[in-house]
C-alpha cells in the first residue's frame, strides 16, 4: 500500500506541476502561436516590462494588496486582542461569523458585498476594491492572531497592568513583541489573497481600477499567447518566493 | 460584513413577490442546477479518490521528505488558480503539449479535442481544487499516534484492515471539510467552465456572473447567489450533523 | 489607526487628483489600434487612457451601474445606440466640430436608430460571416447559412457570444428581417437556432480569434476583421460572405453622459474619421472603416480585400443590425437566455 500511495503522490504532483512548468518554459518561446520550440527569447517579459497598461494594474493591486493587508492585520490584531482577553456578549458569535466568511464561497460574497456597494451608492473602485478585500482578509488575520494569542500566557498582561503599564504601553512591550511573528504572516497571507483575488474583484471593480488578476482574467478569455505564460510565470514565482518566506518565518516560531 | 450577508438576504427578500424566484424554478434552472451538482460531485468524489492516499502518503513519509513534500503541495495551493487554469488551457489546446506529444508518437493522426469539454472542466476543477481536499486530510492523518499502527498490526490486522479499521474512521471529519471546501467552490468559480468548458458546460457561478454582468438583472443574480447560499446552509447542517455527532459520541 | 486610515487613503488618492486633462476611451478588445491614440496626444497633447470591454451588453451594465465613471468615448454597436439614448446614457454631439464626415457611405449615416446623428457617428464597419479552416473543411463546402446546421459538423461550430448574430442569421435563413421585432418571427429563430445547437462546440466571441489560429475551432460564424486578425497568423483561416444576405454591423462613437471633456471628445472622434487616421485603422487591426476614401489611399494588396473595399453589389446584400426597441429586445434576451443555458 505504502509504494502504491506513495508513487500515486508523484504522479499527483506531475499532475499538478507539468502544465505549470510548461507556461514557465514556453514563457522564453520564440514562437508567437504554437508550442513548437523555436529558441530562447527574453523578448515577452521586456515586452510586459513596456506594457504600461500592465504596469498601471500591478500597481493598483500592490496598492491594493498593501493597504489591505496592513489594515486587515492591524484590525485582525484588535479583534484577536479583544476575543482574548474580554468576555463579552457576541463573543462567540463573532467567531462564529468569522468562520462563515471563510467557508462561504466568494462568488456569494462578491454579489454581497457588490449589492450592499450598490445600494449604499459607493461607487466602484478602489474603496470598494479596498473594503472588499479588507472583509475577506479578516478572518484569515484574525484566525493567525488569535492562534498565536491563544498559546500568549495570559498573566503576562496582568503582570504588566500590575507594574503600572498603560494600554498603549502593554501593547508595545508585550502584545506587539509576542504576536510580531502571526503579525507577519497575517499581512503575507492577507497580500496574497488580495494579490490573487479574481472572483469578489470582478464584481466590486470598477473599470477605472481594475486590478492584476481582473487583467490577467481579461487576456486568458482572449486564449493563450506568450506574454501571458510570461506573465503567469512572474506570479508562480512570486507565490513560490512568498511560501518559501512564509514557511521561514512559520519555521522559526515553533 | 455580517452586515452585507444581511443586505444580501434582504434583497433577496424584497424581491420575493417578484418574477425572479419564479424563474428559479424554471426547468431550465432545475436542470442546470443539476448539471453544477453533478459537475461538483464528480469534481469532488474525483479528489477524495486522489486526495486521499496522497495525503496518506505524505503523512507517512520519512520526516526527512516531508517538509521538501509539503512545501510541493503549499506551492499549488497558494498560486493564483486562475494562472493554473491558464496553464492547464495550454496544455490542453489541439495545438498543446498533450496533443503535440500524442502526434509525435504517432498514436493520434489528428488533434483529440480536449479543450473546450465537459472533460476539461473537470480536470480544471479537479486540478484547481485538489490541494484544498489534500491539506485538511493531511494535517489530520499527521497527527495520527504511530502507536495504534503497531497495536494493530501486534493484534494481527492486515493493511486493508488497518486502512478501514483506523485510519478512514478516523480521517472521516477530515474529508468532510476537504469536500466543502471542494464542492462548493466547484459550482462556484465561474472561470473555471467560461475558459476550458464547452457551450454546454455551466456552473451556478456562470448563471450568477451572466446575470449580473451581462444582462443587468441584478435581482435575479442576487437570487440565484441566494440559492448558492441555501446550497451552503444544508451542506453545513449535514456535515455537522454527520461529523460532530459521531465525535461526540465517540468521546462520550 | 484612523489617521493611518486616512493617511492610505490620501496617498493612493492623490496620483489620481493630479490628473490633467485626460480622455477616457472605453473601446472594444482588439479594435482601434494604439498608435492612433499617440497620434492624437501627438497633435493635441492631450493624453488618452484606454480600457476595454468585450461586449456591447457588458459595456452598457458597467455604465449603467455607474455612472460617475466619466468616460469620455465609447463605442456601441449600432443596435445599441437607440437603447443607450433612451437609458439617458448618450451626450449630445456638435456636427459642426464633425468635419471629416463627408467620406461617410451615404448607407451607414442618417441610420433610424439615429436619425440625424445627434448621438453617434459610424466609424467602422464589418461583416458577420462564416470563418473556415480549409486544412479541415474544404473551402467549397461552406457556402450559405445553412451549412452551419449540416449534421457533418456536429458539435464543432462556433456562435458568437454576441445575442443579435446568431438571431440575425436565423432570421436571415428565413428570409425575416435582422431587425424583426415580431414575437412569432423572433420565436421561429429561436426554433431554427435550437435545431442548430448540437452542432455548437462553443459560444464565444472574445477567444474566437485565437481559437481559430490554434485549431481549437475549424467552423464557425465570425466577424470580418477578428478572421482577418486569425488570418494573419494561420494562413489555412479564411472568411466566407454566405450567399444572399449577410449582417452589416456598425461600430458607431458616442459620448457618455457624464463626460468631463465632452468637446475635447468630439475632436477625438473627429480626428479618428479623418482619412489617414482611418486608414491605420483598416492596415492596424484589419477593420473595414465607414470613410470610404480611407482605403483608396492604400495600397493596391488592401484595395483588393472585399472586406474593406466592398463592390456596390455586396454592400448591398449587408442589412445594418438596428435597434429592434425594448419589447422585442427582451423576447430575443429571454430566447438567447434559454439558447445559452439549455445543457
Amino acid at each position: 500500500m505504502n509504494r502504491l500511495t506513495r508513487s500515486l503522490f508523484f504522479l499527483v504532483m506531475a499532475f499538478l506541476y507539468i502544465p505549470m512548468v510548461v507556461v514557465v518554459l514556453f514563457s522564453f518561446n520564440h514562437s508567437l502561436h504554437s508550442l513548437i520550440w523555436h529558441g530562447w527569447t527574453w523578448q515577452w517579459y521586456s515586452k510586459l516590462w513596456h506594457d504600461a497598461l500592465l504596469a498601471k494594474v500591478t500597481w493598483h493591486s500592490l496598492c491594493l494588496g498593501f493597504s489591505a493587508a496592513f489594515i486587515s492585520t492591524v484590525l485582525g490584531a484588535v479583534v484577536s486582542y479583544s476575543l482574548y482577553r474580554y468576555r463579552f456578549f457576541g463573543r462567540r458569535l463573532i467567531s462564529g461569523l468569522l468562520i462563515v466568511l471563510i467557508v462561504i464561497p466568494d462568488l456569494v460574497m462578491a454579489i454581497a458585498l457588490m449589492i450592499l456597494f450598490r445600494s449604499a451608492h459607493v461607487s466602484f473602485g478602489f474603496v470598494t476594491l479596498f473594503l472588499a478585500h479588507v472583509s475577506f482578509c479578516l478572518p484569515f488575520s484574525v484566525m493567525v492572531i488569535s492562534n498565536r494569542l491563544s498559546d500568549l500566557n495570559p498573566q503576562l498582561l496582568l503582570a504588566a497592568e500590575d507594574l503600572g503599564a498603560s494600554l498603549w504601553q502593554q501593547w508595545w512591550w508585550v502584545m506587539i513583541p509576542a504576536m510580531r511573528s502571526a503579525l507577519l504572516v497575517s499581512a503575507l497571507l492577507s497580500f496574497m489573497l488580495s494579490f490573487d483575488d479574481v472572483v469578489i474583484s470582478f464584481f466590486v471593480s470598477g473599470p477605472n481600477y481594475v486590478t492584476l488578476p481582473l487583467h490577467v482574467y481579461a487576456m486568458a478569455k482572449l486564449g493563450a499567447n506568450p506574454e501571458i505564460n510570461a506573465l503567469c510565470s512572474l506570479l508562480l514565482l512570486l507565490t513560490v518566493a512568498v511560501v518559501l518566506i512564509s514557511q521561514r518565518l512559520l519555521g522559526k516560531k515553533t | 460584513m455580517s452586515v452585507s450577508l444581511n443586505g444580501n438576504i434582504k434583497e433577496g427578500l424584497f424581491h420575493w413577490h417578484g418574477l425572479h424566484y419564479r424563474e428559479l424554478f424554471q426547468p431550465l434552472y432545475a436542470r442546470l442546477l443539476w448539471q453544477s451538482f453533478e459537475f461538483s460531485f464528480v469534481t469532488t468524489l474525483t479528489c477524495v479518490l486522489l486526495g486521499y492516499p496522497v495525503a496518506l502518503a505524505l503523512a507517512t513519509m520519512p520526516k526527512r521528505w516531508k517538509p521538501i513534500c509539503l512545501m510541493l503541495l503549499l506551492i499549488p495551493f497558494w498560486s493564483s488558480s486562475l494562472v493554473r487554469i491558464y496553464a492547464l488551457l495550454t496544455l490542453l489546446k489541439a495545438k498543446g503539449l498533450i496533443n503535440g506529444a500524442l502526434l509525435y508518437l504517432g498514436i493520434i493522426k489528428m488533434p483529440l479535442p480536449l479543450l473546450y469539454t465537459k472533460v476539461a472542466v473537470i480536470i480544471g476543477q479537479v486540478y484547481t481544487l485538489l490541494p484544498f481536499m489534500i491539506l485538511p486530510i493531511y494535517v489530520l492523518l499527521d497527527e495520527y499516534d504511530s502507536s495504534w499502527i503497531e497495536a494493530a498490526k501486534d493484534l494481527g490486522a492486515s493493511s486493508t484492515q488497518l486502512f478501514w479499521r483506523i485510519f478512514w474512521p478516523y480521517s472521516l471529519p477530515a474529508v468532510g471539510s476537504g469536500v466543502m471546501c471542494v464542492f462548493l467552490p466547484a459550482m462556484t468559480l465561474f472561470y473555471i467552465p467560461s475558459l476550458l468548458g464547452d457551450r454546454s458546460s455551466l456552473m451556478l457561478g456562470n448563471v450568477i456572473q451572466e446575470q449580473i454582468m451581462n444582462q443587468d438583472n441584478w435581482p435575479g443574480g442576487a437570487a440565484t447567489s441566494l440559492l448558492l447560499t441555501a446550497a451552503l446552509l444544508v451542506f453545513t447542517l449535514v456535515y455537522r450533523a454527520l461529523f460532530h455527532k459521531k465525535r461526540g459520541g465517540r468521546l462520550g | 489607526m484612523k489617521k493611518s486610515l486616512l493617511g492610505l487613503f490620501l496617498l493612493f488618492h492623490a496620483a489620481f487628483a493630479m490628473a490633467k486633462p485626460t480622455l477616457y476611451v472605453y473601446q472594444w478588445i482588439n479594435s482601434i489600434p494604439d498608435s492612433v491614440y499617440k497620434q492624437f496626444t501627438k497633435e493635441t497633447g492631450v493624453p488618452v487612457d484606454v480600457s476595454y470591454y468585450e461586449s456591447n451588453e457588458a459595456m452598457y451594465a458597467k455604465l449603467k451601474g455607474n455612472p460617475s465613471l466619466a468616460y469620455d468615448v465609447v463605442f456601441p454597436s449600432s443596435y445599441f445606440i437607440k437603447r443607450m439614448v433612451k437609458a439617458h446614457l448618450l451626450d449630445h454631439i456638435d456636427s459642426s466640430i464633425m468635419t471629416h464626415t463627408q467620406g461617410i457611405y451615404k448607407k451607414f449615416i442618417h441610420q433610424p436608430f439615429d436619425p440625424n446623428n445627434d448621438y453617434s457617428y459610424p466609424l467602422t464597419w464589418g461583416m458577420t460571416g462564416i470563418a473556415v479552416n480549409d486544412k479541415y473543411i474544404p473551402l467549397s463546402k461552406i457556402t450559405a447559412w445553412k451549412d452551419l446546421w449540416s449534421p457533418s459538423y456536429r458539435h464543432q461550430v462556433l456562435w458568437l457570444n454576441d445575442i443579435r448574430e446568431p438571431f440575425s442569421v436565423a432570421l436571415i435563413r428565413l428570409g425575416y428581417s435582422v431587425n424583426d421585432q415580431n414575437p412569432t418571427h423572433i420565436k421561429q429563430a429561436y426554433a431554427l437556432l435550437k435545431k442548430g445547437l448540437p452542432n455548437v462546440k462553443v459560444i464565444n466571441a472574445d477567444a474566437m480569434e485565437s481559437m481559430f489560429i490554434d485549431e481549437d475551432v475549424f467552423l464557425g460564424m465570425a466577424w470580418s476583421p477578428d478572421t482577418y486578425q486569425a488570418s494573419q497568423s494561420n494562413p489555412h483561416i479564411h472568411f466566407v460572405i454566405p450567399k444572399g444576405r449577410y449582417p452589416l454591423w456598425l461600430g458607431c462613437m458616442a459620448i457618455p453622459q457624464g463626460s468631463r471633456h465632452p468637446k475635447l471628445a468630439m475632436t477625438l472622434l473627429n480626428f479618428l474619421l479623418r482619412k489617414d487616421i482611418s486608414a491605420q485603422i483598416i492596415t492596424g487591426m484589419g477593420y473595414a472603416v465607414t470613410n470610404q476614401e480611407a482605403v483608396k489611399s492604400l495600397p493596391i494588396s488592401w484595395q483588393e480585400k472585399r472586406f474593406v473595399n466592398p463592390s456596390k453589389s455586396l454592400l448591398a446584400r449587408g442589412e445594418i443590425e438596428g435597434d429592434v426597441g425594448d419589447k422585442a429586445r427582451q423576447w430575443y434576451e429571454h430566447y438567447w437566455l434559454e439558447l445559452r443555458l439549455s445543457v
